[in-house]
């Protein structure tokens, strides 16, 4: 009796393990925009679809930006830094976005850590 | 008693009156180069230059390293130097970081938030520091910054034409629940 409540116990603790690690594993940085992806001033570029992410990333080329994700905030910053937002380290099912800070159309990078 | 007057000759003359000078020139560059206040100075600005990040509590924050820390893509904070600025206001957890390009980078939390944000600046940027600027769903907005060392206050401009002037305390600063989007800053050197 108490050998199976042992190796319940192991079982339930082996499988919490993989699935935490799991979790690790499989975020990790993705890029969805660049390659000479264009904004006007004040556009908003999206990636269309929700994804599995914690955190959110932009940098314009020489142009302040924002990076965020939708329906939970943004942080934006000047020319030449890279914008982060984050969840706190909590996966969240939605949208990263970017958005031109900048008085002048330029070119952008978006990234987000999350699921494939 | 009486005191002599021996005049000087020519050549002694003129070997005083050039150490003079080299004294004088010595003078200067000792002045000008002396103090903390590199912002408002010619120098190049370094990452020695926020007094922050080399005093004891360097690296204090690194368990709390964003993901981008650990990631080594891009210009990413470097999670070791990752350190907590004390700046006096309880609903704000300000962080400073070096960045993996030779800049600063500057995290930025509100107590009761479910995001947070950050900016790494790169190392051109590091007279002027990194700022970041989180809008969260609710409205609420949190500006902060890192300056190098002789930066007493800055001036923030924001939208509609307010503007705010803040003290930075090591080398960091922050306005809790702005009224409005950031537009521009300029540091206050000194006073």
């Amino acid at each position: 009796m108490a050998k199976a409540r042992i190796a319940a116990i192991v079982a339930v603790l082996a499988c919490c393990l993989a699935l935490v690690a799991t979790a690790f594993a499989t975020f990790e940085r993705h890029q969805w925009a660049g390659n000479g992806y264009h904004l006007e001033s004040g556009q908003n570029g999206f990636i269309n679809h929700d994804v599995i992410l914690d955190e959110s990333q932009g940098k314009g080329e020489n142009r302040a930006v924002c990076a965020g994700i939708r329906g939970i905030g943004d942080t934006c910053v000047g020319r030449g830094e890279e914008a982060v937002y984050g969840t706190k380290g909590i996966a969240v099912e939605a949208e990263p976005y970017i958005h031109n800070h900048d008085t002048e159309a330029g070119y952008f990078n978006a990234w987000y850590y999350g699921e494939p | 008693m009486m005191m002599r007057v021996v005049p000087l000759s020519r050549a002694k003359a003129l070997i005083l009156g050039a150490l003079a000078i080299a004294a004088g020139v010595a003078l200067l560059i000792v002045t000008t180069s002396g103090g903390t206040a590199r912002a408002g100075s010619g120098q190049a600005v370094t990452q020695g230059d926020y007094a922050v990040l080399t005093s004891s509590a360097g690296g204090d924050a690194s368990s709390s390293a964003p993901q981008s820390a650990s990631s080594g893509e891009g210009n990413q904070p470097i999670a070791s130097s990752l350190t907590t600025i004390a700046l006096g206001k309880p609903n704000i957890a300000l962080r400073i970081a070096k960045s993996t390009e030779g800049g600063v980078c500057v995290f930025v939390e509100r107590k009761g938030a479910r995001g947070d944000g950050g900016s790494c600046a790169s190392a051109a940027l590091l007279r002027t520091g990194a700022t970041a600027e989180v809008h969260e769903a609710s409205g609420e907005i949190t500006i902060a910054g890192v300056v190098p060392d002789g930066v007493s206050s800055v001036n923030v401009q924001l939208a509609g034409g307010a503007s705010q002037t803040v003290p930075v305390v090591d080398n960091g600063w922050a306005i809790e629940d702005a009224p409005a989007s950031m537009v521009t800053f300029s540091d206050v050197v000194g006073g």
